[in-house]
């Protein structure tokens, strides 16, 4: 039975008040420039650790450059297949101007979680233009397993998105809470060599999002094979061989699509495969027959609603064999192409009129 | 559902909620609703296990109780079922497989033969109270809620303490009384235990290279001395902090816990030390292994100093102590040497003079002898973590003074900073001769020790994986 007689408040208020100190002081202290130079990437309390680094490269490329005029979203396959530098390059050849531009790629993200941060970019950088670089295992069912929705469940992305949660709104606004991992990992000692595995040596391009493979396929013209265990194969085998779109993902590119706020801000690129890639569907040899054609269509389709471009790369036939990585990822000697193509097609594009890039306005100035 | 998550402390506090708005007699279905219902958050079947163990020794406690001829086969039946289910868990994964590859036409499907949680604990339980009953010092309990509930309570389910049916079934039966000084000694537990835990066990555990026990042979001798004595209090942190977490929450049902742990590191013999270091595990061994073969081996050999008297019964419980822990060889040479190191204190101790009490003893003597107890256990841990031929070449490696100095892993510095820290707490504790110390402090000295605790707390604990018990594995 509880024999509680009047509880003196004494200890309980003054550990209050202590606790309360501690925590000011050492918000303030993460706070100071001596502490953030030292820091890298501040954490959004996420295991995601490449979304986190690209998160703060991103942010870095924004402050360093007064903005970030475009942003490239995507898979893995655009982490590979976009480089900013040769699509700029490329865009100032054909119209004079030059674009500030990152590769936001994060890998396996779906289509659903590509919609939420889509929104969050939007917001947060307000881009001339946005990029969406997609393949059909984006919208495909078995692209939500796994760590795939780590980023869309992230407390933090949650809040950004419009939803009040306790954790997300810590994350946004205390640089104490927003280091509490890194400051946790930093006695427990694993998480600085997971981000340097991450970073790797700092490059130009890295920190324009961008990391070059060097890899050549070299089996790229002989079909996968079904037997194989290894993990991609069986993975591809599993999203594309009885091909069929998860609604979630079908809404994330709807709810993507929605966030063009003046015409030509938004444009959504086919990410080119091999011929050989189309096997995984069973019922495929082109780009544009069966699921393949089914998943084309609908984005065709769905991007017209919205009256934004879609463009297609695959039946371009851009990447010689040596520019493939894997089966569906390009190396460095592809990306070049595939980004020239980009560039030029479209500054191209612009000076046609055909697309018109968002006007330059200033970014919010708010970003953890 | 781990005793360091958010959804345990939900879950105690709901049980505390529904327990204090109950009236008394409701209050141990509850409690007993509750234990079971954490077992299940394990698995089922570990509820199941723990059910048919409970039903079958209340049936034979009383079988024993009402037995006026027959008292010693019960027991022993008793004593028999309990060790046998033991056995039969901790070693099926072993057997099992090789026995079914004998029989394949039996054609049956390997499954994991899971060990229940906590059974390792409520075995020695019953076991303990098989034996006082038969001894006539405790009567067969008539209120099987009571019953079940003494093995199943939810805070020491997991890994004890290990609680005599003696001590633990009165405070059923009394009013269990929560006033302002047990509310302040469970939240001091608490906080004490969980910052042992999770800021100083979780921390040193990770801090240990992994090549300190793949490849000791790699590290130069000092420093594999070091990192010996963080995985020395690691282990102990870990244990110690479980035990005071696991008393500060029984404590708010106004259940009262045994002890686990009195500074075993600043121990002057190895009696002291294992009376210091899992005590009711010490006890209970002492108890049922250790004075049964000493009365048993005086009835044939009267002299104390008979050899015989002197080395089996410290070192028959020390190995038994072992096979608890696990059925392995490593483990085996483990509880060896601790008999051992009480066999070689004992012939001291007879050659020497009048028996004087440590803290009799000069300052200089306590300290040395604290030096060669701490040291020696240390040695212990080796076998403790490794399987055999890594432990030998890890002894190897501590003894070999060609390569003192060599220092491979910077964050050393920092461990060794976190040993002292625990160190600290421990000596603050035992110097005061009392584990609670901190609440005879001024107020705002209180205060501030809780705000940096917690505070140290969520600044290291925040999206962190807690790492397992490691006492929750035996």
């Amino acid at each position: 039975m509880l024999q509680i007689k009047r509880p003196s408040l004494k200890v309980p208020l003054l550990t209050l008040l202590f606790l309360l100190v501690w925590l000011l002081i050492a918000e303030t202290v993460m706070r100071t420039p001596f502490v953030t130079d030292r820091l890298m990437a501040p954490t959004l309390n996420t295991r995601h650790r490449q979304f986190e680094v690209q998160w703060d490269r991103l942010h870095k490329f924004a402050q360093e450059n007064g903005r970030v005029e475009c942003i490239f979203l995507g898979n893995s396959m655009v982490v590979s297949a976009f480089n900013p530098i040769v699509f700029a390059n490329a865009y100032e050849a054909e119209t004079g101007e030059r674009l500030r531009c990152f590769n936001f790629g994060i890998d396996a993200i779906p289509t659903l979680t590509a919609g939420s941060l889509a929104q969050v970019l939007m917001e947060e950088y307000q881009p001339r233009l946005l990029i969406y670089g997609m393949d059909a295992r984006d919208l495909s069912v078995g692209r939500d397993e796994g760590d795939t929705t780590v980023i869309q469940d992230m407390a933090w992305l949650q809040y950004r998105m419009g939803n009040f949660n306790l954790e997300g709104w810590l994350v946004e606004h205390s640089a104490l809470y927003r280091s509490r991992r890194l400051l946790d990992n930093l006695f427990h000692f694993s998480y600085r060599d997971t981000l340097r595995s991450y970073y790797g040596p700092e490059s130009p391009l890295g920190l324009l999002g961008y990391d070059p493979v060097d890899t050549i396929a070299d089996y790229i013209n002989q079909p996968p094979d079904p037997t194989n265990p290894e993990y991609q194969i069986q993975y591809y085998y599993r999203l594309l061989s009885t091909y069929q779109m998860l609604p979630e993902n079908q809404d994330g590119l709807e709810m993507l699509l929605a966030q063009q706020q003046t015409p030509g801000q938004l444009l959504l690129v086919e990410m080119p495969v091999p011929d050989t890639y189309f096997h995984f569907f069973g019922n495929v040899t082109s780009a544009t027959e069966g699921d393949y054609a089914t998943f084309t269509n609908y984005v065709s389709s769905a991007a017209s609603r919205f009256n934004v471009p879609f463009w297609l790369s695959t039946a371009e036939d851009l990447i010689p064999d040596e520019g493939w990585m894997d089966y569906s990822h390009v190396n460095a000697q592809g990306a070049k192409i595939f980004s020239a193509w980009l560039g030029s097609r479209m500054g191209q594009a612009v000076n046609n009129g055909e697309l018109m890039p968002g006007a330059t306005t200033s970014p919010t100035e708010r970003s953890p | 559902m781990a005793i360091t998550s958010t959804t345990f402390v939900l879950f105690t506090a709901v049980t505390l909620l529904v327990y204090y708005l109950l009236p008394p007699r409701w209050q141990i279905r509850w409690l007993l609703l509750a234990s079971y219902l954490f077992c299940v958050s394990w698995a089922w079947q570990f509820a199941l296990a723990l059910l048919l163990l409970t039903a079958a020794n209340y049936i034979l406690a009383h079988r024993l109780a009402r037995s006026a001829t027959r008292r010693r086969a019960w027991l022993w039946g008793g004593i028999l079922l309990n060790v046998l289910t033991l056995i039969y868990f901790r070693s099926a994964n072993f057997f099992l497989p090789q026995l079914l590859d004998l029989i394949p036409a039996l054609g049956l499907e390997v499954a994991q033969i899971l060990v229940p949680v906590g059974l390792s604990y409520y075995v020695l339980e019953l076991i303990a109270y098989q034996v006082e009953l038969s001894r006539g010092t405790v009567t067969a309990v008539t209120n099987p809620l009571h019953f079940a509930l003494y093995l199943a309570y939810f805070p020491k389910l997991l890994a004890g303490p290990i609680e005599r049916a003696g001590e633990f079934l009165p405070k059923l039966e009394q009013p269990r009384i929560v006033d302002n000084a047990m509310l302040g000694r469970s939240f001091t537990l608490i906080i004490i235990g969980a910052f042992r835990k999770l800021f100083i066990a979780d921390t040193l555990t990770a801090m240990i290279p992994i090549d300190v026990f793949t490849t000791p042979a790699n590290l130069g001798t000092l420093e594999l001395w070091v990192w010996l004595f963080v995985y020395g209090f690691a282990l102990y942190n870990d244990f110690a902090g479980y035990t005071s977490i696991v008393r500060g929450v029984s404590g708010f049902f106004g259940i009262e816990l045994s002890y686990n742990f009195h500074q075993p590191y600043f121990s002057r013999n190895f009696g002291e030390f294992w009376n210091n270091w899992h005590a009711s595990l010490s006890h209970w061994l002492r108890d049922y292994i250790y004075f049964p073969t000493l009365r048993s081996l005086l009835r044939r050999y009267r002299r104390r100093t008979h050899i015989l008297n002197v080395v089996v019964p410290p070192l028959l419980t020390m190995l038994v102590s072992a096979l608890w822990h696990g059925f392995s060889l490593h483990m085996l040479v483990w509880g060896a040497l601790h008999g051992v190191y009480q066999i070689g204190e004992r012939i001291l101790a007879l050659r020497g003079g009048p028996i004087v009490p440590p803290d009799k003893r000069p300052l200089w003597r306590q300290l040395l002898a604290m030096g060669i107890v701490f040291v020696l256990v240390m040695w212990a841990w080796v076998p403790f973590r490794l399987e055999m031929p890594l432990t030998l070449e890890f002894w190897q490696q501590l003894l070999n003074l060609g390569d003192l100095a060599g220092f491979h892993h910077r964050r050393l510095v920092l461990a060794v900073g976190y040993l002292l820290l625990s160190a600290a707490i421990d000596f603050v504790q035992w110097h005061g001769r009392d584990e609670l110390i901190f609440l005879r402090w001024p107020r705002v000295a209180q205060a501030f020790a809780l705000a940096t605790a917690l505070f140290l707390l969520i600044l290291v604990n925040a999206g962190s994986e807690v790492t397992p018990f490691v006492y929750q594995g035996f």
